[in-house]
């Protein structure tokens, strides 16, 4: 629970860790599948219902974790608790369900953003079969089984793998109770424990746009707090380019790019000498700062993730190495981009 | 969330228009300009945006680097509409001089420091191709190269101070934006000096990859009919209760991708509904797609008018996003402090009031079941069906 009193509505998120369940090729995106189906709700009208109070329900599949999130104001914070529980209710689903929807999570991938698919290639060059996007394969997933689905996902809502995080203006003690009233009862279910990891390396082919990413350690450690400045700092030199980083307690990827194919980004990195950027990159990592910390659905965004793979993780930690990256760190952090997707 | 308090409105003739509102958020100060645009033909808007391409490089006044020290690590943001500029700044909360300084800069007494005029017809192409809703909506290129006379002459025509409404969000309470801006203003020149060397600017623009199908509905202004207008764009294509999604999504399972907005055009907006593909048997026959929304038009129940009004107040009032209008060619306008700013100075320039939340959302609600089901099947009906892409 978060208590923002200046931001103007709150965010209710669900993380649902995935360390039990991580993408394989076998079983490629079934949660990206799952999480199609829990969005709907018990009667497939959740959304509906939703919006016609102004909430929004939003769904994301992670390579950590999946998160559901409600959007609403102070007052409906208990009706966005019962949303959340709603899509924590395991479906049955049909077999004709599921090939509707894997061919709907087929159009999600051929029309995903140039980001998103660089993203990708970069994961797996970097890390594999253990760094598989989350988005799945759609032949996979035709031929997932009602049961095998509703199952994993009985497994992966055991108490022990979530994290509900409220941010925003609310009184902490009393929506902690409606919280506790609405989702406390959960009883756990025996669970499969595999420690998410990433390693391995892979070869991946760009083939939309171009990038460099930087591979990372947990977020707490100083050096990711560095690659963050560093990433930041080179996006800044090529217009209309994006930064990339989803922080975690297993290794991950910073990762840069941009739509155009033509960008040397391994020649920019060789090129400019940290030391002109380091200034720079000290306010960008302000405002990237100041927009994960005021933000509700950021701050339960940050806080939810980490949460979901223990409940002993902080991204405090992260935000103080942040504030205090040292020029040596940074030119450290600068070379570090060695990773190149292109066409 | 409601719109921030409007303080002070200064309109005089022949100057810009300044809006100052209390602010949402005390870290940072917003300042928007929306600068209306005269008609263009298809030369001048590239040339504009080879305008707005070198203005993004540099002016007289500040280079690139100096404008974003100012702004705190942000760069202006500038994107081109049909019918009108706009100019993002996001400046520390002591900044709004500043801000002000570098939108001065960047709209008048320029004189662009080029780098160089290829990296300016980079930068032009890319800005061209640019922006989701521009790439679905592009309309055709003049590929003929541009000279410095056509750039400069479009520059000139379009930032005039008379066509400029500027507003100044968040800046504390001891500064006055308008006095600042005035005092500025009294420096602007009628005519500039812009390039140092002629632009030499080719640009043609890919077509979008994917497949998408559209409906384009008839221009219009936005006086009596447009709140009515507005609630059926919502029942038809905002949210994942709305017609779109049900029907091209989960009953028919053409799109992952479908939406609205409403294009700004000169004469007022333009609604617009899309469904995007990677399938192109999904494109062969487009008259279904239309068939399909009459159809969930028929059924429509008085739950299906409230979702719509909720939905409106989500957008406007809890900032769930999904606004049928354009915040840049990428995105549709959330509630974020320099989104609210620039709604507030793109109203006014564009209907001579001044956007109330509330009252803007009473306007919607006087729209029963049968006049929302008569306006969405009007849009739909004489909607233009279009196959944009490949």
């Amino acid at each position: 629970m978060e208590r923002l009193p200046a931001a103007d509505y709150v965010s209710v998120q669900i993380w649902i860790n995935s360390a039990s369940f991580p993408d394989r090729f076998a079983t490629h995106g079934y949660r990206h599948l799952l999480e199609h189906f829990q969005a709907k709700g018990f009667d497939n009208r959740l959304d509906y219902r939703l919006e016609s109070k102004g909430m929004l329900l939003d769904a994301e599949t992670t390579r950590d974790a999946i998160k559901f999130g409600v959007r609403c104001q102070p007052s409906q914070v208990k009706q966005a608790i019962q949303a959340i529980g709603d899509v924590l209710r395991p479906r049955l689903v049909t077999k004709a369900n599921i090939e509707v929807e894997a061919n709907i999570i087929r159009e999600e991938i051929a029309l995903r953003a140039g980001a998103s698919q660089l993203s990708a290639d970069a994961w797996l060059k970097a890390y594999g079969e253990s760094g598989l996007d989350p988005y799945g394969n759609p032949d996979v997933l035709a031929k997932a089984e009602p049961v095998e689905l509703q199952n994993t996902w009985v497994e992966m809502t055991s108490p022990e793998n979530l994290a509900l995080v409220i941010a925003g203006n609310v009184e902490i003690d009393p929506t902690t109770e409606l919280a506790k009233e609405l989702l406390g009862t959960r009883k756990a279910v025996s669970s499969i424990t595999v420690k998410a990891d990433r390693t391995g390396i892979n070869d991946a082919v760009a083939r939309k746009g171009s990038a460099i990413a930087a591979k990372v350690a947990s977020f707490r450690e100083p050096g990711t707090a560095a690659r963050i400045a560093a990433g930041l700092a080179i996006a800044n030199l090529v217009p209309a380019s994006y930064f990339q980083y989803g922080p975690s307690n297993v290794p991950g990827l910073v990762l840069v790019g941009s739509d155009e194919k033509s960008i040397n980004w391994v020649d920019i990195v060789v090129k400019e000498n940290p030391d002109d950027h380091f200034s720079v990159a000290k306010k960008l990592v302000d405002r990237w700062v100041e927009i994960q910390t005021t933000d509700p659905a950021r701050v339960a965004a940050l806080r939810g993730r980490l949460l979901a793979q223990s409940p002993s993780l902080r991204p405090e930690t992260l935000l103080e190495n942040l504030r205090t990256v040292t020029v040596p760190q940074f030119r450290e952090a600068w070379k570090s981009f060695n990773i190149e997707v292109r066409p | 969330m409601i719109l921030p308090l409007v303080l002070a409105l200064a309109v005089q003739a022949d100057q810009a228009t300044v809006i100052e509102v209390r602010s949402m958020t005390p870290r940072r100060v917003a300042v928007e300009c929306v600068v209306k645009l005269p008609e263009l033909n298809l030369r001048e808007e590239k040339a504009l945006a080879a305008a707005i391409a070198a203005m993004e490089m540099g002016t007289r006044r500040h280079s690139a680097d100096t404008m974003q020290d100012l702004l705190d690590g942000q760069r202006p943001e500038i994107t081109q509409f049909s019918d009108h500029v706009r100019i993002s700044l996001l400046a520390p909360r002591d900044g709004a001089s500043s801000a002000l300084s570098i939108l001065f800069g960047l709209t008048n007494q320029t004189g662009f420091e080029l780098k160089s005029i290829a990296a300016l017809e980079a930068r032009t192409k890319e800005r061209i191709g640019q922006g989701y809703w521009s790439r679905l909506y592009q309309s055709k290129i003049d590929g003929r190269v541009l000279t410095m006379g056509e750039v400069e002459g479009t520059y000139s025509k379009v930032f005039r101070r008379s066509q400029m409404v500027i507003t100044v969000s968040g800046a504390p309470s001891t500064v006055e934006p308008t006095q600042l801006w005035q005092s500025l203003e009294r420096n602007w020149q009628k005519r500039s000096v812009l390039f140092r060397e002629a632009p030499s600017v080719a640009a043609e623009v890919d077509t979008y990859g994917p497949s998408a199908v559209g409906l384009k509905g008839a221009e219009f202004a936005w006086g009596s009919q447009g709140p009515a207008k507005l609630l059926a764009t919502i029942a038809l294509g905002s949210g994942k209760g709305s017609a779109l999604f049900h029907s091209w999504r989960q009953k028919k399972g053409w799109t992952y991708v479908q939406e609205c907005a409403w294009l700004p055009t000169r004469a007022g907006f333009q609604p617009v509904f899309v469904g995007i593909t990677a399938n192109p048997a999904n494109t062969t026959e487009l008259e279904p797609w239309r068939s399909a929304l009459l159809e969930e038009i028929e059924s429509w129940s008085e739950e299906d008018r409230t979702r719509a009004l909720g939905f409106a107040n989500g957008i406007w009032k809890n900032g769930i996003g999904f606004s049928p209008f354009l915040g840049s060619a990428d995105r549709t306008l959330t509630t974020s402090p320099s989104d609210q700013a620039y709604l507030l100075a793109y109203w006014f320039a564009k209907t001579g009031s001044v956007f109330e939340t509330d009252r803007f959302l009473s306007l919607l609600e006087s729209t029963d079941l049968e006049a929302l089901k008569a306006t969405a099947k009007d849009l739909v009906s004489g909607a233009e069906l279009v196959r944009i892409g490949s």
